[in-house]
């Protein structure tokens, strides 16, 4: 495939999410509007705190449908529609890079969310460390034990006791 | 030129005054630096990202210090991966692997990384220069600013650093720009303290944390980023000889003092960034050198005129940070945020409130680019086997990083999840082909476009016709004038994408 066939296939690709971009960003501009108009006005709505929030929804709205006539004009329905369909959801799922990605969120989000705040920072470290090295087969069992432990502790000493910064 | 013996004489004096510790600390800065840029992956706005933690306890000259070392040390710290890997370290760095990776093809990988460091520390010394000379300048321009020319600036910023930065479709920038600022509505409002868009949580009513969006910007989506796909590399090149010769150098002088400059000018325009001054530098030189032809092919003029300029933005950058509070480059707006921590609020008055502090900078700065020349050199060879290690390694080991840079100054759990969303967030938009720097500059600029907008309307009652005045309002009217030029280039340049668009439909 030329270059000029790979671009033109990711411009098409993109153009189908540009238009879910412009949908999100039209509908987003219409509720700053909105809400920003259901802000009080003390001394004049040029100095209410809803004036700036009126003006970049409005702005949201018109960059939204320039995004939406761009994407149109790449055949960005036709991409969204294809995007969206059952079929492509399905190839999405079984893509090896989607997968990986959604691993890696998922493992953060487990980090993040449960083991940060519950148990011992070092410890949720460790875990999340250790796991993500094992999902992404980093090096053996054993190195990922010891480098996930080395770099836990490395950072707890470092911050709590050289620069005195609490952990999470 | 008594006022520029003025300059140097207070520049000297910033210098005697630096501490033992300072120069310890940017020592060991610069190495920091230069290894996390080195690291493909890993940027120069992620260095300052994950080490900005380690920086909230320390005084501010010793944060100053360590801050500003990593800086000019990431920046130049990429172009040994793309020299020898054809693997850019940072963005920085990936005009520079158009003639380092031949280069090192032929065996000299080491004289281009000497090459490389050399032109790093010549575009240092020049937009130093330029930081210390044109510096008060614009900080005099500054003076002048009311609330109608800061906010015209924030505008001015968001248009421009879109157009620069989103390629084909400036629309994308501006888009994510305008986010950027409404990202920066959330909380509290400044003038009434009234919530906005905080959906009844109290959590957000102290705003969004700017190092957090920051550092799950650069760091989380970065991780994301480089993680998607497995790359394999290796390193199948002998470094060889590091030192380049006297002739080397003198046939690089030209270019280097050429790309210094461009490198300044792009510094200094908002959120472009060092990437952008290194493609354009390679590019102007490319087309002004005698030998443009076989730039690409392997020479050291190419790669000089790429590692110049990506470092003299870092002065230049500083131009319009310290005068304006309005960062020219991302990792420079991982400084902005820094320092504002520590107290430091940039800007017209910076000069008043914290006398000699451009002189510090860039004092600071001249000792890092030493630091970074010497580091550099002496770290070329030793470098090969940092490069080796596996990003599947190196990658999970920021996950932790980001979440204590995100938490470290408000000690907020909370914090941390907005980090996470800002990274998900930044990782999606990359995706999609938007630029992240627009987002950066317009949540840092939102504030100040928000409150200097109600107060000059206020004040003008509404009534915007002075703006057209050229005699009343000459800052503002050259800021108009620009903001116009640059949204119809960036709505050309959409059209042109767009019936580029049309026609590949007709043919199908």
């Amino acid at each position: 495939m030329s270059n000029d066939e790979i671009n033109k296939k990711k411009n098409s690709n993109i153009a189908g999410s540009d238009l879910i971009c412009a949908i999100f960003l039209i509908i987003l501009g219409i509720g700053s509007i909105i809400s920003s108009l259901k802000m009080p006005i003390y001394k004049s709505f040029l100095d209410s705190p809803g004036f700036f929030p009126f003006i970049l929804g409005g702005v949201f709205v018109v960059l939204g449908f320039l995004l939406m006539r761009t994407a149109l004009s790449h055949d960005g329905y036709q991409r969204m529609k294809e995007l969206l369909s059952a079929k492509r959801l399905k190839q999405h799922m079984k893509s090896g890079v989607f997968m990986r990605v959604l691993v890696l969120i998922a493992l953060m989000m487990f980090y993040i969310f449960v083991l940060l705040g519950n148990i011992n920072f070092v410890l949720a470290t460790i875990i999340y460390l250790t796991i993500t090295f094992y999902y992404l087969k980093a090096t053996n069992v054993i190195n990922m034990i010891i480098i996930s432990t080395g770099v836990a502790l490395g950072i707890n000493i470092l911050f709590t006791k050289l620069f005195n910064i609490p952990m999470p | 030129m008594e006022a520029f013996l003025g300059e140097i004489n207070l520049f000297m004096g910033a210098l005697t005054s630096v501490s033992l510790i300072q120069i310890m600390v940017i020592v060991l800065g610069a190495l920091l630096g230069i290894i996390v840029g080195a690291i493909p992956g890993l940027t120069a706005t992620m260095a300052l990202a994950l080490l900005i933690g380690l920086s909230y306890k320390m005084e501010l000259p010793i944060a100053l210090a360590f801050l500003l070392s990593i800086y000019v040390g990431a920046v130049m710290g990429g172009c040994n991966s793309a020299i020898m890997l054809n693997i850019p370290g940072t963005p920085n760095s990936a005009a520079t692997a158009l003639d380092g990776f031949p280069l090192a093809k032929q065996g000299k990988g080491g004289l281009a990384i000497g090459v490389g460091v050399i032109s790093s520390f010549f575009g240092m010394l020049i937009s130093i220069t330029a930081l210390i000379v044109v510096s008060p300048i614009v900080n005099k321009l500054a003076l002048q600013f009311k609330n109608w020319e800061f906010f015209l600036l924030a505008l001015f910023g968001i248009m421009i650093c879109g157009n620069l930065s989103s390629g084909k479709q400036p629309i994308k920038g501006w888009i994510v720009g305008f986010l950027g600022f409404f990202t920066a509505m959330v909380g509290l409002d400044a003038i009434y303290a009234y919530p906005r868009f905080t959906m009844g949580m109290l959590s957000l009513q102290g705003g969004i944390g700017l190092i957090p969006a920051l550092v799950g910007v650069f760091g989380i989506s970065e991780v994301l980023s480089v993680l998607q796909e497995k790359v394999p590399y290796k390193i199948t090149q002998k470094t060889g000889r590091v030192i380049p010769s006297f002739d080397i150098i003198k046939r690089i002088i030209p270019h280097s003092l050429r790309s210094g400059l461009v490198g300044i000018i792009i510094g200094a325009i908002p959120g472009a960034g060092e990437d952008i001054g290194a493609w354009v530098s390679y590019d102007i030189g490319k087309r002004r050198s005698k030998i443009g032809d076989q730039f690409g092919t392997g020479v050291y003029e190419g790669l000089a005129s790429a590692e110049t300029a990506n470092n003299a933005v870092i002065g230049g950058a500083m131009i319009p940070l310290l005068s304006l509070a309005v960062p020219g480059s991302p990792p420079s707006a991982m400084f902005l945020a820094a320092i504002w921590l520590h107290g430091v609020r940039p800007g017209p008055m910076l000069s008043f409130e914290f006398p000699g502090f451009l002189y510090t900078v860039a004092v600071l700065l001249l000792l890092s680019s030493v630091a970074m020349l010497i580091w550099g050199l002496a770290l070329a060879k030793p470098m090969v086997t940092i490069l080796k290690v596996k990003r599947e390694i190196l990658m999970p080991i920021v996950v932790p990083l980001t979440v204590i840079g995100a938490y470290a100054n408000g000690i907020k759990i909370f914090d941390i999840y907005v980090m996470f969303f800002f990274g998900i967030l930044g990782y999606v938009l990359r995706k999609m082909d938007y630029p992240m720097a627009p987002l950066v500059l317009g949540i840092i600029l939102g504030p100040m476009a928000d409150v200097s907008f109600r107060r000059a309307l206020m004040q003008s009652r509404g009534n915007l016709l002075p703006l057209l005045n050229p005699l009343q309002r000459p800052i503002a009217f050259i800021l108009i004038i620009a903001i116009i030029l640059m949204a119809y280039s960036g709505y050309k340049r959409s059209v042109e994408y767009r019936e580029m668009g049309s026609l590949v439909n007709m043919n199908q």
